[in-house]
């Protein structure tokens, strides 16, 4: 009689569908290529924690977890929105090249509203504007690993 | 590679009637995830990964160390794919589950830490971020040159 293990056919699957998630996840570039391969990582994830049909503990505790999962990309995509409102791009590499810039312009005390060809840019809100997405998203990504302060 | 390696293992969990083959499917997998160990460790050879390759307009991007980052995640889930591809005695449970939480939080943690050290070293060859300096210099040359300047 084989065990209730090897009868399940789809595990490899699942796996490889983690391990997808996880190569795109190191390969993104774009914080909505993050997003997605954060998402395809967890949905694979949320199967293998409800895997175990018979048991009543795996199906809670893959149910919470799809709930806490759920919210936690509901913080991301909340951060991604704030920061691409204020800047207009969703490149990471443009996101830390205009930080670097208010930051700069910001230390040499250049902060004012400059006039660039009839559009008004406050550059100081602008730094201290970009922190509040970056936070949000922080939050939302530990949220996400289950890391230290969002451990439930 | 394991994307072709995921299409033949849903056609072939999908048109099969031994549910029992689930031993069959993880030795496959482990084959393909060999077989992507491999490619990748040749591909770490090549020249111009060094520089960084972009792919579909900046979505993705891939660096060597990122590569090496991918080289142990995948490592680590043929040793999880080889928990239950193999007949064991005196254990009627699930081997892996009590392995799995932690392997899901270490694969997710890699694969952010991984992020973070390649964004780390990352090089501006983006065409948004020459942009993004021209409009820094015409920013500090504001308060030179003549405003009217820019109103051509």
């Amino acid at each position: 009689m084989m065990t209730y293990e090897y009868r399940i056919i789809e595990y490899p699957l699942i796996i490889l569908f983690c391990l997808t998630g996880a190569i795109f996840l190191l390969c993104s570039y774009d914080i909505v290529s993050i997003f997605l391969s954060i998402e395809l990582q967890s949905y694979g994830l949320y199967l293998l924690c409800s895997m175990h049909r018979n048991s009543e503990s795996s199906i809670n505790a893959g149910l919470t977890y799809f709930l806490l999962g759920g919210l936690s990309s509901c913080i991301i995509l909340l951060g991604i929105s704030l920061l691409y409102i204020n800047t207009g791009n969703t490149s990471l590499e443009n996101v830390y090249m205009i930080n670097s810039i208010s930051n700069a312009l910001a230390n040499n005390n250049l902060y004012e509203t400059v006039n660039l060809t009839n559009i008004y840019i406050d550059i100081y809100t602008e730094y201290t504007y970009i922190q509040l997405p970056l936070a949000i998203m922080s939050v939302g990504f530990l949220f996400k690993i289950g890391s230290a302060p969002f451990h439930f | 590679m394991l994307l072709y390696s995921i299409i033949i293992l849903i056609l072939c969990t999908a048109v099969t009637n031994n549910r029992d083959s689930s031993i069959l499917f993880s030795r496959i997998t482990i084959l393909a995830l060999i077989s992507s160990l491999i490619v990748l460790s040749i591909n770490i050879n090549i020249h111009f990964i060094h520089e960084g390759l972009i792919l579909y307009g900046g979505l993705f991007m891939l660096k060597s160390h990122s590569l090496l980052f991918i080289l142990f995640i995948l490592i680590l889930s043929t040793f999880i794919i080889g928990l239950n591809s193999f007949y064991l005695r005196k254990r009627n449970s699930f081997v892996e589950n009590p392995l799995l939480i932690p392997m899901k939080s270490a694969i997710q943690n890699f694969s952010l830490e991984g992020y973070n050290v390649k964004e780390k070293n990352l090089e501006r060859n983006n065409l948004d971020n020459i942009y993004a300096l021209d409009a820094k210099n015409i920013k500090d040359n504001i308060f030179i040159l003549d405003k009217n300047y820019f109103d051509i």
